[in-house]
């Protein structure tokens, strides 16, 4: 697993602001979408294939995978469908967001 | 009367027996034509006393008659055909086949083949096991359980909303099983790994027909992709597009089957592959022959209430449940062209779905830096290049790769850079 993938993604879906401005697309030298950040953090980091594998699954804290799934499970709830501002603005993302600034803090201790 | 069918027979093939389920109950022949043997005749009973309209030919009701049949009714409720899904149209073939792994597979070939294989499915009972089908628009077939050389009954249901109204041709071939379907592997990858070989390497045509456009309908092409002439095998891994399919169901596109190769046939294409069979196949040859042109309203027939035992129905719901409850009920039709292996990516290289359903990522296991994914895109986007599928590539040390190749020089690894969200149709693997 990628820690330093890992936590690029988590920084992504845990600020609002940053989701505001890349996600909407006012920024002129970023750009990234709700699907993106999901990609930066469970497949760009390994996290989907740890999780997914008993074994790997093993070798990682039991705090960081307890945290992972609920993260993970959160981000399910909110349909890929909605427009990027729509997702910024949905009542879930608040807990995506509090859950993976939650995961940042685990891993960066 | 407005539908006209053709039906194309390539009568040197191993074809032992078929019926042929939207054919006129008279089979108008052509003149001085004859059928091979008796066994090629439409059964009289397959013709009801009122022939429905194709459109309504095979509904939902025929949908759950179909699963009534081979899975249990508790389950048939479920289908998501039957709630809605499925089709006003479509295209039911069984076949029949007895010894030495042979048969036949009759298909429709229309040239709106996206949706010709909406709401595919399929059981073939084999001689030593079952192995069930289900497939969404693209024709992805799952099979579980280990096949054998042998007998077996299949049933073919193509379930399609947008059948052509004009002319459309049912091409029959002959199809000989010589290789063996593998039990998975891996219940984590849901991989199946599927072997076959051709009997004559030489003629096999399949790498010609790689060299066609890349058409919608084609994720069949990826598994074409690895056939290996040098040995005449195909030995693959099939991907992971099934996300959420049931634990220890694979994924198997079409390389299971290799058609016999006696005449001067691409080997490999098959049925499946009506985009491509058609210009091939459609016109007759010294090997494929027409034998007769039907018309008018499409029948049904009694094959359906022919009771096909089943030895693991409860597999093949789990199968059918991994398609069928898979993106499409999640609202994402895979768009053409993201069910393709890109060209030049290396042999050996993991193909995994994404997170989010829809992607796909071929991942070099040996770095897992290096890796590409293959996003469906947002038509809402802000961003003119991901309204469209849309790749991105991370080089060997996980920098993202532009267009060019290069790797973004924005921080991060290029993880925001907008250059390095490549348009599917603008992307070549570095």
């Amino acid at each position: 697993m990628n820690k330093q993938n890992l936590i690029w993604g988590l920084e992504e879906l845990c600020d609002r602001e940053f989701q505001e401005r890349v996600w909407l697309g006012k920024s002129e030298t970023e750009m990234s979408s709700f699907v993106e950040a999901v990609c930066h953090t469970f497949d760009d980091s390994g996290l989907a294939d740890t999780l997914d594998s008993e074994e790997k699954s093993a070798m990682i804290e039991q705090v960081i995978r307890d945290n992972a799934l609920k993260l993970r499970h959160l981000l399910k709830k909110i349909p890929q469908s909605l427009s990027q501002r729509e997702i910024i603005d949905h009542p879930m993302m608040q807990e995506v967001r509090d859950s993976a600034k939650e995961m940042l803090m685990i891993l960066k201790i | 009367m407005g539908k006209h069918r053709r039906v194309t027979i390539i009568p040197n093939w191993p074809i032992t027996y078929i019926m042929i389920q939207n054919a006129a109950p008279a089979l108008p022949m052509r003149s001085g034509t004859a059928l091979p043997d008796a066994s090629w005749a439409i059964p009289a009973t397959t013709a009801p006393a009122t022939s429905p309209p194709l459109r309504r030919w095979v509904n939902a009701s025929w949908y759950r008659r179909l699963r009534a049949i081979t899975l249990p009714k508790a389950q048939v409720d479920e289908s998501p055909v039957a709630s809605g899904g499925g089709g006003g149209g479509g295209f039911i073939s069984a076949r029949n086949s007895l010894g030495g792994g042979q048969g036949k597979f009759a298909f429709l070939n229309q040239p709106m083949y996206p949706k010709a294989f909406d709401g595919l499915m399929g059981r073939s009972v084999l001689g030593r096991g079952t192995a069930n089908f289900a497939g969404e628009s693209w024709g992805e077939w799952i099979v579980d359980g280990a096949a054998g050389e042998g007998s077996y009954d299949r049933l073919h249901a193509f379930f399609t909303e947008d059948i052509p109204e004009a002319v459309e041709e049912i091409v029959v071939i002959g199809q000989r099983i010589i290789g063996n379907i593998f039990n998975i592997t891996s219940p984590n990858d849901r991989a199946l790994v599927t072997s076959t070989r051709t009997t004559d390497a030489a003629n096999d045509r399949r790498q010609t027909v790689r060299q066609r456009p890349v058409l919608p309908h084609d994720i069949h092409m990826a598994s074409i992709k690895s056939f290996a002439k040098s040995t005449s095998s195909i030995i693959q891994a099939s991907p992971k597009f099934l996300q959420g399919a049931a634990e220890g169901v694979g994924q198997l596109a079409y390389d299971t089957f290799v058609y016999d190769d006696s005449g001067p046939y691409p080997t490999g294409i098959g049925a499946i592959f009506p985009g491509l069979v058609k210009p091939i196949f459609s016109e007759p040859t010294s090997k494929a022959q027409t034998y007769g042109r039907i018309a008018g309203p499409i029948v049904t027939g009694a094959v359906i209430a022919k009771k096909i035992s089943v030895r693991n129905a409860a597999p093949a719901l789990a199968a059918e449940r991994g398609v069928l409850g898979g993106l499409e009920t999640r609202g994402i039709k895979p768009l053409p062209g993201t069910r393709i292996i890109p060209e030049g990516i290396p042999e050996g290289w993991r193909i995994r779905g994404t997170d989010t359903p829809g992607g796909v990522r071929y991942t070099n296991p040996r770095n897992r830096n290096e890796e590409i994914r293959i996003m469906q895109g947002d038509p809402n986007s802000p961003f003119p290049n991901s309204q469209a599928p849309y790749a991105r590539q991370r080089n060997a040390a996980g920098i993202y790769l532009r267009q060019d190749g290069t790797p973004s020089p924005l921080p991060r690894g290029g993880l925001f850079d907008p250059d390095a969200h490549i348009p599917l149709n603008q992307f070549k693997v570095r």
